[in-house]
């Protein structure tokens, strides 16, 4: 454990040298992900210049939503994201061989090799958005909400974490897919709304089949002291049989892997 | 002249069909690709569904107006919105670029039915989904009287050009800079705003309607969509159209001139 936290520091060294070696890069990509913050404050606000309640929410809670959907996605495309993407190609071309032969797991490797800090932006920004719905709350929450919602959002992470690794380690069939991640990507873009705009069976298979209620919604609930005291010990075993099907998944996948090259 | 245009369509024939074939091959990627596109216009209608609280309408929409609405668009949106810039751009950061420069057909030409062969094959594919989403929002499809004369036929290929032309257009820049892809990232936050494919645009403020009316990318998707709806007057219809043949043009000569100067500085990486 100690060997791997060593490395994932290492990993977080070679991340920020990368980006210092592409600065103009860089901060071109800072500021096209910023930008897509306010392209999804800007439509919150022309429906709500419309109306003052989508199913429930105010313009507030949809704040405080969509600012937990853009930290945790930040979170998981500096950490995991762009890594998992790339396991297609990897494949296809071959060069999983090399991960295979390496002296750690291969799906730590997989999964957390490149840090990606052109997020960073975003993910201030989004916590900068968090602070200002929480400020606006009447009454303010209290600590156990705030603790609820942070349990709850790592959950979620876990689950968005599990969800893609689900999907990619399909790659080790599919070799010719190699935009599965986009797949995700529209998971977590309609995860930005309130899931109780869907209605009846559909609600029920994107809170416990395709977790995409856990993702957000349930945690901005628990925020705002709106959710039912059981959503979070299901959260958490949610999480936890989502993790250990996706890791069973992957070694199933990986101890039928017959590279492409040899 | 006759024995011209004969070649000319049978040359452009076999290339519809080598981009029509490539897409066949690529079905799997095609349809995620498709479905990336058509699940957020599939939810709008249950964000605005759960926002109406008892008005009648929103932006000149009933509820039943807005569901229609974006059936339509994201239906059109196959067949019209491009994206080809993408891959124009890799196209000439890797070299391959090189190759139509000297084939008998020109590369814009290329380009463009490529694009149209890749739309399509979407529309095609696409036709079963439509059907999942009118058979989820049947409870809602009341009055469905629709307006497909001229005019929509006209906006919508003319939709089709220009934002092929905007594409194409976008797409040459990567002769001039190295840098495009985080440029094309950002165009996508006022293309998807402002064409249509987000909300309708009578539910912006004003200011931004128009703003929006000088700008190309209504044309593209919003008014054929709205056309198609019969929520616009006739004259208005041909003004739109007009503004279609505008922009069609001015974005063609921009093309042109990217074209000229841009190959002065191309260098062919990998020749």
């Amino acid at each position: 454990m100690r060997r791997y936290w060593r490395l994932y520091r290492v990993f977080w060294r070679n991340g920020f040298r990368r980006e210092l070696e592409f600065r103009a890069n860089f901060w071109a990509k800072v500021i096209t992900n910023f930008a897509w913050l306010f392209f999804f404050i800007a439509l919150v606000e022309v429906i709500y210049a419309r109306t003052d309640a989508i199913a429930g929410w105010s313009r507030n809670d949809a704040f405080l939503l969509v600012a937990t959907c853009y930290w945790m996605s930040a979170i998981a495309s500096i950490t995991f994201f762009r890594n998992l993407g790339m396991l297609p190609s990897l494949i296809r071309l071959g060069t999983f061989d090399f991960v295979v032969v390496k002296p750690v797991s291969s799906l730590f490797w997989v999964s957390f090799r490149f840090v990606n800090m052109d997020e960073i932006g975003t993910l201030l920004g989004s916590f900068a958005m968090l602070g200002y719905a929480v400020a606006q709350m009447r009454p303010l929450p209290d600590a156990v909400q705030v603790v609820e919602y942070f349990v709850l959002c790592f959950s979620g992470l876990t689950m968005y974490y599990s969800l893609y690794l689900l999907t990619m380690t399909l790659s080790f069939w599919l070799v010719r897919v190699d935009n599965l991640s986009a797949l995700i990507d529209t998971i977590l873009y309609m995860a930005r709304f309130p899931t109780d705009i869907f209605r009846g069976v559909l609600q029920r298979i994107l809170t416990f089949i395709i977790p995409l209620a856990f993702i957000a919604t349930i945690p901005s609930k628990a925020m705002l002291g709106r959710m039912e005291w059981w959503l979070l010990p299901v959260g958490v075993g949610l999480a936890t049989i989502f993790l250990v099907s996706a890791v069973t998944f992957w070694r199933f996948a990986t101890r039928h892997y017959s590279s492409a090259s040899s | 002249m006759v024995g011209r245009l004969q070649r000319w369509w049978r040359k452009a024939r076999a290339v519809f069909s080598i981009y029509f074939q490539d897409s066949l091959a690529y079905r799997a990627q095609a349809f995620i690709w498709i479905l990336t596109d058509v699940v957020p216009a599939l939810v709008m209608p249950l964000v605005w569904l759960s926002a109406y609280g008892g008005r009648a309408q929103i932006g000149g929409y009933t509820p039943g107006d807005m569901v229609l609405y974006y059936l339509c668009m994201v239906t059109f949106t196959n067949f019209v919105v491009a994206h080809m810039m993408w891959d124009v751009a890799t196209e000439i950061k890797e070299g391959q670029f090189s190759v139509y420069l000297v084939r008998p057909f020109s590369y814009f030409q290329t380009t463009f039915i490529r694009n149209l062969a890749w739309r399509v094959f979407r529309l095609v594919v696409f036709v079963p989904m439509l059907a999942i989403g009118v058979w989820i929002y049947a409870p809602y499809l009341s009055d469905t009287r629709f307006e497909w004369g001229l005019t929509f036929w006209l906006s919508l290929v003319l939709g089709h050009v220009v934002s092929f032309m905007l594409s194409y257009a976008l797409g040459l820049l990567a002769l001039f800079f190295q840098e495009v892809f985080s440029v094309y990232n950002i165009y996508y936050i006022p293309m998807l705003f402002l064409s249509g494919q987000l909300v309708p645009i009578s539910v912006f403020p004003d200011w931004l309607q128009a703003v929006s009316r000088y700008l190309p990318f209504q044309y593209t998707v919003a008014l054929p969509t709205e056309i198609f709806m019969g929520r616009v007057p006739e004259t208005l219809a041909w003004q739109g159209i007009g503004m279609q043949l505008a922009w069609t043009l001015s974005l063609y000569f921009l093309s042109r001139v990217f074209w000229r100067r841009g190959l002065l500085y191309y260098t062919g990486v990998g020749m």
